[in-house]
């Protein structure tokens, strides 16, 4: 038997775990900041989207980053911690 | 109540006859080394709560002329009391996400932080979403019906706001006839619905796993019925196992060729409720055997000579 979904949630549970309104999730996805795994027939997202989504708000709240250079940041911030962690 | 004084100047690293300007330039400044996802450090977090508690007082004018208005006198640590008179503003604390609750100093001096963060938008209690998942079933259990049981993750909220998994154990019953795509729903085994509002459904979708004899196409099963060169050539009455266990005899006409396919009316999958049941398709295939006796060949060779059958004649 196959399950499918097991590890994604839907732009309500995001909203609801996030408490972002959905207007802003869906500005989320125009920057590419968060990608949805599929959109047929709803639009799903992996379930670590939480946190990322956080992390994108904490950055934008308290440090002023913009969503533009939000992905440069993001992607930064990645590769920091993927270096630190082949040390 | 008392607490312990907290030096907000000493915190940005600045006089206490800074400018707005270089306060702000050194909250930034200091936002950004220690802000928590981007310093690592285990104390980094601490460390940039204070900072946005220093800033959140030092650059609000009204909060600045109120913390000054306690005098130079004291230093951090040093134990605390509001003034007998004194009135916490009523503004609070609104701005800064990651610095969470701020000191009992801060809550004694300016009052409980309250107001918005980024937390904008507060969902309406909202049914559940549904949910859809596939199940892969064998012909067998789609025909007959059989009642499984699945385990699935299930993904909740929790009053913290975070997402929880557990393992959810669910007995289903595939309906007799169910075939590729069918949708069977579970009520309310969905998404959880937010604050009391019932949860969604959960739709399994029917997968049917490949059978080593049955096609199916749509309610029509299809199968390949192999008979003899002479079964074909003279007509025959030959058996063919159905799903259900039970044997059709397929009448083979004189001359039947491989491809013809026999219909066998309602001996596809069941029928469910105003739906007709399918037709079993046979598709003749002629088998030639692959090696002979002497016997066989003698006869095959005697039909040779005595046949005028040209299969390539026009």
């Amino acid at each position: 038997m196959t399950m499918t979904h097991e590890r994604t949630i839907t732009i309500t549970e995001l909203t609801y775990c996030s408490g972002v309104s959905p207007e802003t999730v869906r500005e989320l996805i125009d920057y590419e900041l968060i990608e949805p795994l599929e959109s047929a027939p709803e639009i799903r997202f992996p379930s670590d989207v939480v946190s990322r989504v956080h992390t994108i708000l904490r950055l934008h709240m308290d440090l002023e980053v913009g969503y533009p250079a939000m992905g440069l940041v993001l992607d930064l911030l990645d590769r920091i911690e993927r270096l630190e962690a082949r040390r | 109540m008392s607490t312990t004084y907290k030096d907000y100047y000493d915190l940005l690293s600045v006089d206490r006859s800074a400018d707005d300007k270089t306060i702000k330039k050194a909250y930034r400044k200091l936002a950004r080394q220690y802000h928590p996802d981007v310093n690592k450090d285990p104390d980094a977090e601490e460390k940039f709560k204070e900072i946005g508690e220093a800033y959140e007082v030092l650059g609000d004018p009204e909060k600045r002329e109120q913390y000054d208005a306690l005098g130079q006198g004291w230093s951090p640590g040093q134990d605390f009391s509001p003034p007998p008179d004194w009135e916490p503003a009523h503004s609070g604390a609104h701005q800064y996400s990651t610095a969470g609750d701020f000191s009992d100093f801060f809550e004694q001096m300016f009052g409980a932080r309250g107001g918005p963060s980024y937390h904008d938008y507060q969902a309406p209690p909202m049914r559940g979403a549904d949910h859809e998942a596939e199940i892969e079933v064998s012909l067998q259990d789609a025909f007959h019906g059989a009642k499984r049981r699945i385990s699935l993750d299930a993904v909740e909220v929790d009053v913290a706001g975070q997402v929880q998994r557990h393992r959810k154990t669910l007995d289903v019953s595939i309906p007799a006839g169910a075939t590729e795509g069918t949708r069977i729903r579970l009520s309310g085994q969905g998404g959880a619905g937010t604050d009391g509002a019932p949860g969604g459904d959960l739709f399994l979708r029917v997968r049917l796993a490949p059978d080593p004899r049955f096609e199916v196409d749509g309610k029509n099963l299809e199968t390949t019925l192999a008979i003899s060169p002479w079964e074909a050539a003279l007509g025959a009455k030959v058996p063919l196992t159905l799903l259900d266990g039970k044997t059709a005899m397929l009448t083979i006409k004189p001359g039947s060729q491989s491809g013809t396919q026999l219909k066998l009316k309602g001996k596809g999958m069941p029928g469910r409720g105003k739906r007709k049941a399918g037709d079993l398709l046979a598709r003749i295939k002629i088998v030639v055997p692959k090696t002979t006796t002497d016997k066989e060949r003698e006869l095959f060779e005697q039909l040779a000579e005595a046949s005028s059958f040209d299969p390539r004649a026009a």
